[in-house]
């Protein structure tokens, strides 16, 4: 049996270093100069990212460098493999031209392939590569963590946790309301898929007593509702006292996804693609809500490292946790 | 008594400020400001879910036009001018209804009375709660006209509904007429009603001098004159006139850019911190900064200024005029169209760090920047033995706001290699890379900001005084004045005694 690989984070490190001092070494004739060429190497914090090694690694890719250039980061891909016994790295550089601007923009990114009977091994690597002094982030993407024995060593890595309990294979383990209740950060993209609509139903009811908000209804369009409607009943039972918050299924069609919100007495807000019709006494309106992709759900949740109130209140209101299969 | 529940759906964290419901009246609603500038932000906001619903608009102007072709007219403007943004056309349609239009002369006084009936629509039919936000995109000669026009007819009333009116620069074209000016809006409206927009300071640059200022506890130990030589702050456009050579010779750069932007920004950059964030505390912080700004006396004048006047040269590989062959221009225009003036600020933080402000056109590159310029080190302990270089390389700290919007601080470092070479580097954060969000237009930001009623962009009436009154003495001097112009080529950095005036006090400009 071959012996078992070993990375290590020292030799990933060094790696990088000698990755930067190529891409900034002048070229013959180039001489430094102020606003011209040359790359600027950023690093606001390091986002850890699980994902299934089978993964379509262009999609990752697209969702990374959006991310990246609102969040300049290190990225750490840990691409967890069903089987075998492997544990392997790679570094790169992502790079890119801002608008208007004359020196690119680059930041490291670091690939490591591990099976899943060496997940034991991931913390100890990726501790030590996470760049110092700025925020860690792990998003769970790849649902092989469930099996996963102990992933306690990769929870105390961060300082936040984002899942997306809308994605086939969510994690179970990644019961929020536990990790929440003992002191984590977290957040479901589910959640942040929801920020938009929200705000318009915040602005729509601004000034009214929310008191006197007897009833609401979510439709939803499936067998049962999805996480964005749940979070979105649950919203209303944390924050509106005494309403009474209903999910109303229309027809068995969709996948659970939220079609519209009645709230007493005249708002009926209509959920289209990428907007939304609205009716509130006699105004009739069309608001924007342009369908979120991850990399925006991602930009959303990497603004705020702090414990996020209203988030929470809703996690602890919800009716039922059913993670999707 | 149970007190009414306020909505405790606000969630900070997430959301952007909530902006009550209003109807914006634009004055030269057919007019370049309007179309190029104010739809185009007024509909991102739109876009962006930012106004209430039921936010309206009620544009005037001479031009006779239907609601239908004033739409359209606007809907062309924003497809056309809107920028990072796509353009929706069911958005658009929804946000046309709550636009109308009501052709109408400022001098007759019979508009204003129609106008008041059509807002009084306009807000029961949009549910507007009679907020009104009026927007004077006029020639500034109309503004007192129009501010009384809107106080005959009870408009300026806050009965029923908050009423505010933001004006356009130029705020006078001197002292005497900024005050004139304010005593005819005062008597129609409170200081608190009337917004004075100055969007340099709505640009996310400028506001980010504050944070950086502010918000860090390393930089404002070390931002004072114990520290700090001298400040230099250049904006500097590679474009001429461009075909308004009527406006600009009435007013000069020393009119069109220092006395309102400049100023601004050396506020920003030399105010002391304020007790909160909010509105006044920072005005008054920002004014108490502007009334510390030295008067010259008159024989000062020459020493501490330079008046320029860009002549035919050659820009990006192209032949281009002089001023005084542009459009509009007479042949002896006195008019400076580059000027650099020495600023000093007589108060404990600042006193003897001169202020070096140059701004003009058709200068080499399109750049504004704030360069601190610090105190050598003490003791040039390299001077023996390797040469003096690092006292030749004081420390700087550049605060870039645009093109490149973002700050570097220069220090030097130790070349690689046996001796003790040294050599300066760069450390540089790039707004744009660390923030790859779109940055809302001055436009975007001013206009929110004016229908919350967070006037701390806004120009207060001192600050518009404090700035005129330290402009004025250029103004009388340069007046008596026969200048030897052109005395700068188009494509230079200016006249040579812009040169020559640093080099008096031991300086040079830094070329950006």
């Amino acid at each position: 049996m071959p012996a078992a690989q070993a990375v290590k984070p020292d030799a990933i490190l060094h790696e990088i270093s000698e990755l930067w001092n190529n891409m900034t070494k002048p070229q013959p004739g180039e001489a430094p100069e102020e606003y011209s060429s040359g790359s600027l190497r950023a690093c606001a914090m390091t986002l850890i990212v699980f994902i299934n090694d089978e993964d379509d690694p262009r999609a990752l890719d697209g969702t990374l460098e959006a991310v990246m250039r609102a969040h300049p980061n290190r990225a750490i891909v840990v691409r967890l493999k069903e089987d075998g016994d492997e544990l392997e790295s790679r570094v790169s550089a992502r790079c890119w031209m801002p608008v208007g601007h004359h020196r690119e923009v680059c930041c490291e990114e670091i690939a490591i392939t591990a099976s899943l009977n060496r997940l034991v091994d991931v913390p100890g690597i990726v501790g030590p590569l996470a760049a110092p002094d700025v925020p860690r982030v792990v998003w769970f993407r790849s649902p092989r963590l469930e099996s996963a024995p102990d992933i306690s060593p990769l929870l105390n890595l961060t300082d936040k946790i984002i899942v997306d309990s809308e994605r086939p294979g969510a994690p179970a383990f990644a019961d929020l309301r536990v990790l929440s209740q003992v002191g984590h950060i977290v957040a479901d993209l589910a959640w942040t898929r929801l920020t938009k609509i929200r705000e318009l139903v915040a602005q729509l009811l601004d000034g009214r007593e929310l008191g006197a908000i007897g009833n609401a209804f979510i439709d939803f369009s499936g067998t049962e509702a999805s996480p964005g409607a749940r979070y979105m009943q649950a919203w209303f039972r944390s924050e509106i006292p005494g309403i009474d918050a209903a999910l109303h299924r229309i027809d068995t069609a969709g996948r659970g996804e939220m079609k519209a919100i009645r709230i007493d007495p005249d708002l009926n807000i209509q959920l289209g693609p990428n907007c939304a019709e609205y009716e509130i006494g006699t105004l009739r309106q069309r608001a924007n809500l342009p369908e979120c992709a991850d990399c925006d759900l991602l930009r959303e949740e990497l603004n705020i490292m702090t414990h996020d109130g209203a988030f929470e209140r809703a996690l602890q209101r919800m009716s039922v946790w059913i993670p999707r299969s | 008594m149970l007190m009414s529940q306020a909505s405790t759906l606000q969630d900070l964290l997430r959301f952007h400020r909530k902006t009550p419901p209003c109807t914006a009246v634009i004055f030269g609603a057919n007019g370049d400001l309007t179309r190029r500038k104010l739809m185009p932000a007024l509909y991102r906001l739109a876009w962006e879910g930012r106004l209430a619903p039921g936010f309206a608009i009620i544009g005037l102007s001479r031009t006779p036009l239907s609601n239908e072709a004033f739409r359209q007219l606007m809907r062309d403007s924003v497809a056309k001018f809107l920028e990072d943004s796509p353009f929706d056309e069911d958005l658009w349609n929804s946000f046309a209804q709550g636009l109308f239009y009501m052709p109408g002369d400022v001098g007759d006084h019979s508009t204003f009375q129609r106008l008041a009936d059509c807002l009084r629509e306009v807000e029961q039919s949009r549910q507007t709660g009679g907020n009104t936000l009026f927007y004077l995109s006029t020639q500034p000669s109309q503004y007192a006209e129009i501010v009384e026009g809107i106080g005959a007819a009870g408009m300026a009333k806050e009965d029923g509904g908050w009423k505010r009116v933001i004006i356009e620069k130029p705020f006078g074209h001197d002292l005497t007429s900024a005050k004139e000016l304010n005593a005819r809006l005062q008597k129609v409206l409170d200081e608190r009603q009337i917004y004075r927009i100055d969007h340099y300071l709505g640009k996310e640059t400028v506001q980010n001098i504050l944070a950086f200022r502010f918000g860090n506890g390393i930089f404002e130990p070390l931002w004072n004159r114990r520290y700090i030589e001298h400040v230099q702050i250049t904006a500097a456009e590679s474009i001429g006139v461009e075909g308004r050579g009527g406006y600009y010779q009435e007013a000069g750069a020393l009119r069109d850019m220092i006395q309102n932007h400049l100023l601004q920004v050396v506020a920003t950059i030399a105010m002391e911190p304020s007790a909160t964030f909010s509105p006044d505390a920072v005005r008054d912080e920002r004014a108490k900064l502007l009334r510390s700004i030295h008067v010259m006396k008159p024989e000062e004048v020459a020493a501490n200024t330079v008046a320029g006047q860009y002549g035919p040269g050659r820009v990006g590989g192209g032949q281009v005029v002089g001023f005084r062959e542009e459009k509009g221009v007479r042949p002896d225009s006195q008019t400076e169209t580059y000027a650099a003036v020495r600023f000093m600020i007589e108060n404990w933080r600042w006193a003897n760090v001169p202020f070096y402000i140059r701004t003009g056109k058709y200068l080499p590159k399109r750049v504004t920047e704030v360069a601190i310029h610090y105190r050598s080190a003490p003791l040039a302990v390299f001077r023996n033995e390797f040469g003096d270089n690092s006292q030749a390389m004081p420390n700087l700290l550049i605060l870039r706001i645009q093109p490149e919007e973002g700050i570097s601080l220069k220090f030097v470092s130790k070349h690689p290699g046996a001796g003790m070479t040294l050599r300066p580097v760069s450390m540089d954060f790039n707004y744009g890379s660390a923030f790859g969000e779109r940055s809302p237009s001055a436009y975007e930001t001013l206009l929110l900001d004016a229908i919350i009623g967070d006037a701390t962009l806004y120009t207060r009436q001192d600050m518009v005084e404090a700035s005129w009154t330290a402009v004025q003495p250029i103004l009388d001097y340069w007046s008596t004045q026969k200048f030897p112009f052109p005395n700068y080529p188009a494509g230079a950095w200016g006249p040579a005694a812009a040169d020559e005036m640093l080099s008096r006090y031991g300086h040079a400009w830094r070329r950006p």
